[in-house]
C-alpha cells in the first residue's frame, strides 16, 4: 500500500501545531522539531495502522506525545534533576522572543506540572475538545477537565489576574476587556 | 504591568491558594484573557513556515517507500 497523497498533505497541515505543542512540552525549540521529526517518521511507518475517517491531527498529536514520555522515561534521572533547569531554560528561551507577554505566559506554562501543562495546551489552544484531549493523554475526561481547570487557577496566580488591576491593563495583550465584560 | 514584573518571582504560590484561584479563574474577563494569551502564545509558534527539513523528511520517506514497492 503506498502513502496517499492525501495523508502526506494531511501530515504536512498538521507539522505547524505539532512544532507548537512539541514546543510547550520540552520548552526548547530544537528538542521540539526532534519530537516532530521522530513523530512524522512514526507517521509514516504506522500509517496502516490510522483508521482513515478518525481524527488524523489527534493522531499525530498521541503519537508526538507518546514519544515525548518514552523519551523522558529513557532518560528519567536526567529529568528529574532538571525540574530547576526546565524553568530557567524556558526564561532564556522566552526573553529572546521579545514579546514580553508572551515570555511571561512561556515562563508560567513552565511553572505548571506537565499533566496540568499539556491538559491546557490542548484545550486552550491546539483547539481540541475536552474529549479528544482526554484520548490523546489516555486519561477520562474528567480528569482532563478538572487539569484545565487547575492549569487555569495556576496560570491566574503566576500571571497576576488575581489582581484586578492587571485585568483590566493587561490592554496590550489586545483582548477588548470591556467588550466581553459588556455582554 | 512593569510593575507586577518585579514580583513575579514571588509568584509560585501555595496549593491553597489555587482553590481560591479557581473562582477567579472561572471568571469570563478572566479565563478570556488566558485563552487569548494562549491562543497567541501557540499561533505565534504554529505560524512559522515548516522547516524545509520536515518537507525533505517526507520526500524522503516518500522515495524510500516507492522505490521499496516497485521492486
Amino acid at each position: 500500500m503506498t502513502i496517499s497523497a492525501e495523508f502526506r498533505a494531511q501530515i504536512i497541515a498538521a507539522i505547524p501545531g505539532l512544532r507548537a505543542f512539541g514546543l510547550s512540552l520540552t520548552a526548547r525549540s530544537d528538542k521540539a522539531d526532534d519530537l516532530v521529526q521522530e513523530t512524522l517518521m512514526k507517521a509514516w511507518k504506522h500509517h496502516e495502522s490510522f483508521q482513515q475517517g478518525t481524527n488524523m491531527k489527534a493522531w499525530l498529536y498521541t503519537i508526538l506525545r507518546n514519544e515525548f514520555y518514552s523519551q523522558i522515561r529513557k532518560r528519567k534521572r536526567e529529568v528529574e534533576d532538571a525540574d530547576g533547569i526546565y524553568s530557567s531554560k524556558v526564561a532564556v528561551h522566552a526573553e529572546q522572543d521579545g514579546h514580553l507577554d508572551m515570555a511571561d505566559l512561556r515562563i508560567a506554562l513552565a511553572k505548571l506540572p506537565e499533566d496540568q501543562r499539556e491538559a491546557i495546551i490542548l484545550v486552550g489552544a491546539s483547539g481540541f475538545s475536552y474529549e479528544e484531549a482526554a484520548e490523546i493523554c489516555a486519561v477520562a475526561v474528567g480528569t482532563i477537565k478538572s487539569r484545565v481547570n487547575r492549569a487555569r487557577a495556576r496560570l491566574t496566580v503566576l500571571l497576576h489576574l488575581d489582581e484586578d488591576e492587571a485585568v483590566t491593563l493587561d490592554a496590550q495583550s489586545g483582548v477588548n476587556l470591556i467588550g466581553v465584560q459588556r455582554n | 504591568m512593569v510593575e507586577n514584573k518585579k514580583n513575579k518571582d514571588k509568584a509560585a504560590k501555595p496549593a491553597k491558594k489555587i482553590k481560591d484561584m479557581m473562582s477567579v479563574a472561572a471568571r469570563p474577563e478572566v479565563s478570556d484573557l488566558i485563552a487569548h494569551r494562549l491562543r497567541k502564545y501557540y499561533d505565534a509558534v504554529a505560524a512559522q513556515p515548516v522547516p524545509d527539513r520536515f518537507l525533505d523528511l517526507l520526500n524522503q520517506l516518500d522515495a524510500a517507500s516507492s522505490s521499496k514497492k516497485s521492486e
